[in-house]
């Protein structure tokens, strides 16, 4: 018998903490608020790698009246992100995002203090590849 | 695995017969599948599944985000049930590689968060470290060592790249780094020794080890060439390989000191090669001599001190 519930919690261990992880991120995304914040290419050359953009976050042209005290938590971002993308859409966007006249943004949602998670990437105030609309 | 060419040379010395040759060579046929053979195979198999999910989760866009998770939630289910049936049925090989499997697919189903919920801009190890936790567990699935040659190198991977984050500046701190792998060395011995059932103590130990003897090569060579402190980190590590050596000919494990023998033959080289940079022995007519004459005497005391070791162990 407990051999038998041993063997259960040994092997089921992946699969619950799967659903914990996901369960903590859906979490996460709940209970922060969305943030628009703009970006700009990380490396031109580099812009599109496998199935994702590498970006950095343009703090100078990003609206920092949206976060608490209107000062923009710096600290709480990391210099450069990911964003994943569809592999059939990565030469549309590839145009949008060189086009110096668009302007790109990401959606996060934020707490203060914690990590932000992104949400959808924002051209020209269109959502890309978004958790409720499509580009 | 027996090479034909190796077996004739022990029928040409009459330690065994042309019939037990062609034995052997048979029974290698019979079990002619390498462990590198299946580790590829698994890896090969792997690496479709993975890729297939790939481009299931990057371009079929229909399939919402909630539904590619709960895609993979179902595949971890699966794996986990055949694991877990095996187990049951008491088929402890057929039960770890359908263990191996859901390793392999917890990679995956990171790879497929980090996707879903766009994480990206962390500590680029830190998947790895949430793979080595999500998984531990799979090493007591069963007393095999399949599981632990998987796992190990991926938790020894993480936490190196772990503390060399953490503790960056560790990595110009020579005894720093040697303490910490030899402390894992330890850990591992002492888990093999406290549960010999544990199969990962026993592989903790082996990969601990091979890491520790790969920098200290390193670090040899690096300091041969005057970098990492140079000449006071050269005798550090012959001060390190002489204390390891001689902990392991305590212990019986000749084959473990011969390697530490070869370091040593390394370090002298590398002392050799610093003399030779620092002294300019290699330019004048008395530097030469000099040279010549440490280059003999380590050839002859280092082969000396093999021979000893090899005699202990066959007297052992």
């Amino acid at each position: 018998m407990l051999k038998n519930l041993r063997n259960y919690v040994v092997v089921f261990v992946p699969a619950v903490l799967f659903v914990v992880f996901c369960g903590y991120f859906l979490l996460q995304i709940a209970l922060g608020a969305e943030v628009k914040v703009r970006i700009q290419g990380y490396d031109p050359r580099d812009l599109l790698a496998g199935h994702y953009i590498r970006y950095s976050i343009d703090w100078e042209n990003t609206d920092c009246s949206q976060f608490s005290n209107k000062i923009c938590p710096q600290k709480d971002f990391e210099q450069s992100y990911k964003f994943y993308v569809p592999q059939e859409m990565a030469i549309v966007l590839e145009r949008e995002i060189r086009n110096i006249q668009n302007q790109a943004e990401i959606v996060f949602s934020y707490q203060y203090g914690k990590k932000p998670i992104a949400l959808q990437l924002l051209i020209n105030g269109k959502s890309f590849k978004g958790k409720n609309i499509r580009f | 695995m027996f090479k034909p060419r190796q077996l004739d040379r022990l029928v040409a010395a009459g330690i065994i017969t042309p019939t037990q040759k062609l034995q052997i060579l048979d029974f290698d046929n019979d079990n002619g599948r390498t462990w590198l053979y299946r580790a590829l195979m698994i890896l090969g198999i792997f690496t479709l599944g993975v890729g297939m999910i790939s481009i299931v989760a990057a371009n079929w866009q229909d399939i919402s985000d909630m539904l590619k998770l709960a895609a993979m939630f179902i595949l971890l289910l699966f794996v986990a049930g055949g694991t877990l049936y095996y187990l049951k049925q008491n088929k402890m090989k057929i039960a770890e590689k359908w263990a191996l499997s859901e390793f392999l697919f917890s990679g995956a189903s990171i790879g497929l968060i980090i996707q879903v919920f766009q994480l990206s801009g962390g500590k680029i190890y830190a998947p790895l470290g949430v793979w080595a936790a999500m998984t531990f567990s799979l090493l007591f699935v069963s007393k095999q060592k399949l599981i632990s040659y998987f796992w190990m190198p991926l938790f020894l991977a993480w936490i190196v790249c772990w503390v060399g984050d953490i503790w960056w500046n560790i990595f110009e701190s020579f005894d720093c780094v040697l303490l910490f792998f030899i402390a894992l060395v330890a850990i591992g011995k002492m888990l093999d020794w406290w549960k010999p059932n544990f199969s990962g103590g026993d592989v903790l130990f082996r990969e601990a080890l091979v890491c520790l003897y790969l920098l200290l090569a390193f670090y040899i060579i690096s300091a041969g060439f005057d970098y990492y402190g140079g000449l006071t980190t050269l005798f550090r590590a012959f001060l390190y390989v002489g204390i390891l050596a001689a902990c392991f000919a305590k212990f019986k494990q000749y084959r473990i000191v011969r390697s530490f023998v070869k370091l040593a033959g390394l370090a002298v080289v590398m002392l050799y090669v610093n003399f030779g940079e620092r002294f300019g022995l290699f330019e004048t007519g008395i530097g030469l001599v000099i040279s010549g004459v440490l280059l003999i005497g380590a050839l002859v005391f280092v082969p000396k001190f093999i021979r000893r070791v090899l005699k202990e162990k066959i007297h052992a």
